[in-house]
């Protein structure tokens, strides 16, 4: 359904401004009582969620799309609830189970819930009807629109545009492979829930092209400089708002910086206190 | 040790619940839940209505008991879909609520329809004209043209899945077994679609197909419209793969280039030559219907509606039409133009109002109390049947 993002769910009703989250997320504290402060910097936490949610992905051999809807379905959903009203580890081996059906993938809830028990035992039970019980809950909370839009099938488009542009514009298989790592990681922030995926592909080939460029600059090479400008010509010219770009783009370089002071031992730490004091 | 995803704290009142709870609680007071409609594997379906509008409403509960295994493939797939899709011939999914309490269950709140086209194929009192099937015909390849638009295949397609309105309206319904177009070369499972309504492509195992198996089946109602009896009855899949090349010629190398390497064809392509089905009828090979044939068979059948049956009856996947031309074919601009939907054929015209069905009055559970036992029975038996399908 990528062709029709613009009619979908996605950008009609789970696609908010930067103050409309704000907005959402204060009320969710006021409601909840518990402050999102309190669990430190919130893009420490997502890191930590994203790295789990990859774990439990790679023990069961999800493919990458289903591991991105699940975080989205994450991040729409603690736009709602406060972490601390729940318990994390079970939300996300939800938004597995339910992502993995989503994308024609299915995994057996008993597979799930053994590969997270095996992952986190001070966290998962072994009875599965509390993760069937859950999946619940979350089609609810998600307002019960499941489908989610990705940036790899605008990256894969966009980056055969750029090629067909001409004067070897086009992605080298190491900054496709740089773009498809920076559309992973975006999963980490908020931007799913802030622009639609085209704008993030666009981000990620910005950044695995532009951001790389300055040894190759650093260089002189004359052909570096003109597949840059072309590049940046044919950016200006695909129709998509640079200034969201931009924005992306400084989301991203932000998180990398983030990244840096991340410790996991902390995360984990705090969530064992958290999910115990119930 | 957490015992569910949402920690619901006890004490006193104001902390008892989350927000969130409070909040589904307030989703679920907005509905009735007048009575029971039907029941099946994995939900009961009530009759209501929308509090703030009085508007029936169809309510199917998924009996969390049944979900030790986490909900249903085709439960996933109805929201899924639902959710998203908005088109006036298609059915509408209004709201999705939890209910909580002792007994959680997921509940689809879903528009009420009263008929099916099959109940109307099937009720000899109920009289119809070319209009009225080029009427339904249209309405279906609406709701269709929009679903492809949006790479939904629905794969289930049959006259009880077409739901009929109290105002006339035909609404695609269950999405149970629908999916987005995969990627050109991503299988897909072969065995979807109710037999007599399935596709030759399928028949033969192919696991890349396209939504053209959607139009062969509206291709397959609407010889069943015209006869008022199932087209292609088959009683195994052998049998409905004999009887489909038996009414349109069995695929040769050159009719449908790369059938023979289809998983299930089991034909000689040598001996499948038109010459072959000539010379000895006994060989399982049929030739395809002449024009004369066809127009035998459809003799109330206008030519373009025959074009039309043909086209969308192609063997050949590659040649069937799809549903954007489906709805540009000739078929529909010639007269007689469609029936409107509110001048379209009702069910014995018995059913008047039910209290409990209020204004929409064409509801099928009014007749229920003044008919004869076995009508009922009979009638029940379809209601049933229009149950099932807001079943998964």
């Amino acid at each position: 359904m990528a062709a029709n993002y613009w009619t979908s769910s996605q950008f009609n009703h789970w696609r908010f401004t930067r103050p409309q989250l704000d907005k959402i997320r204060a009320s969710t504290e006021a409601d909840t009582g518990f402050r999102q402060q309190d669990l430190g910097d919130p893009r420490h936490l997502r890191i930590f969620f994203h790295s789990l949610i990859q774990a439990l992905g790679r023990h069961l051999s999800v493919r990458q799309q289903a591991l991105a809807t699940a975080e989205v379905y994450l991040a729409r959903f603690y736009t709602r609830s406060a972490v601390q009203e729940t318990n994390p580890y079970l939300i996300l081996a939800t938004c597995v189970y339910l992502a993995c059906k989503m994308e024609e993938c299915p995994q057996h809830i008993r597979s799930v819930v053994s590969e997270a028990k095996s992952l986190w035992p001070d966290f998962i039970t072994h009875d599965p009807t509390k993760l069937a019980e859950c999946e619940f809950y979350l089609i609810e909370e998600l307002d019960s629109y499941l489908i989610i839009h990705h940036p790899y099938r605008s990256l894969a488009q966009l980056s055969k545009a750029l090629g067909a542009s001409g004067n070897n514009a086009g992605l080298s298989p190491d900054e496709m492979q740089t773009a498809w790592s920076v559309v992973n990681d975006s999963y980490v922030t908020d931007l799913p829930l802030l622009y639609p995926p085209n704008v993030i592909a666009m981000t990620a080939m910005y950044m695995s092209v532009v951001l790389r460029m300055p040894s190759a600059a650093a260089t002189q090479n004359e052909r570096t400089r003109v597949r840059l400008k072309k590049i940046v010509d044919w950016f200006a010219g695909c129709g998509i708002d640079l200034e969201d770009v931009v924005d992306c783009t400084q989301e991203m370089i932000s998180l990398y910086e983030v990244w840096e002071s991340y410790n996991e031992k902390t995360i984990r730490d705090l969530m064992a206190r958290l999910v115990n004091k119930r | 040790m957490p015992d569910s995803g949402l920690q619901s704290r006890t004490g006193t009142s104001g902390t008892a619940a989350s927000a969130a709870i409070k909040k589904r609680v307030g989703k679920k007071d907005r509905y009735s839940k007048d009575r029971k409609v039907g029941e099946g594997t994995y939900a009961v379906v009530y009759l209501g209505r929308q509090l703030s509008t009085n508007r029936v409403i169809a309510i199917k509960k998924i009996k969390v008991g049944q979900f030790k295994d986490g909900l249903d493939m085709s439960a996933i797939r109805e929201i899924k879909f639902l959710s998203e899709l908005r088109h006036e011939n298609v059915i509408e999914l209004i709201d999705v609520f939890v209910s909580s309490g002792t007994a959680r269950s997921l509940n689809l709140v879903l528009e009420y329809l009263s008929a099916d086209l099959e109940m109307v194929i099937k009720d000899r009192s109920v009289m119809f004209t070319a209009a009225d099937i080029k009427s339904w015909m249209y309405m279906t390849f609406a709701g269709l043209y929009y679903c492809h638009r949006h790479s939904v295949l629905h794969r289930d397609l049959k006259p009880n899945n077409l739901l009929l309105s109290p105002t006339g309206h035909l609404k695609i319904a269950d999405f149970g077994l629908a999916r987005q177009q995969p990627g050109p070369y991503d299988p897909m499972t072969p065995t979807v679609v109710t037999r007599w309504y399935r596709a030759p492509e399928l028949l033969l195992g192919s696991k890349i197909y396209t939504r053209k198996v959607d139009v062969w089946a509206v291709g397959i109602i609407f010889a069943e419209l015209m006869l008022r009896t199932p087209y292609l009855p088959g009683q195994t899949d052998l049998d409905q793969l004999d009887l489909t090349f038996r009414a349109f010629g069995t695929p040769t190398e050159e009719s449908w280039p790369g059938v023979s390497s289809l998983p299930d064809y089991f034909y000689d392509p040598e001996k499948t030559s038109a010459a072959t089905a000539a010379s000895d009828p006994k060989s399982g090979i049929y030739p395809p219907p002449t024009r004369e044939q066809m127009r035998m068979q459809f003799s109330a059948a206008s030519e373009s509606a025959l074009d039309f049956l043909l086209k969308m009856t192609t063997l050949d996947p590659a040649k069937r039409i799809d549903t954007k031309e489906c709805l540009e074919t000739a078929y529909f601009k010639e007269m007689p133009a469609p029936t409107p939907p509110e001048r379209l054929p009702r069910l014995s015209a018995k059913n008047d109002s039910d209290p409990h069905v209020g204004s929409e009055s064409e509801g099928v559970g009014k007749n229920l109390k003044r008919e004869k036992v076995d009508e009922i029975a009979e009638r029940e038996k379809r209601l049933g049947d229009v149950a099932k399908k807001l079943k998964f």
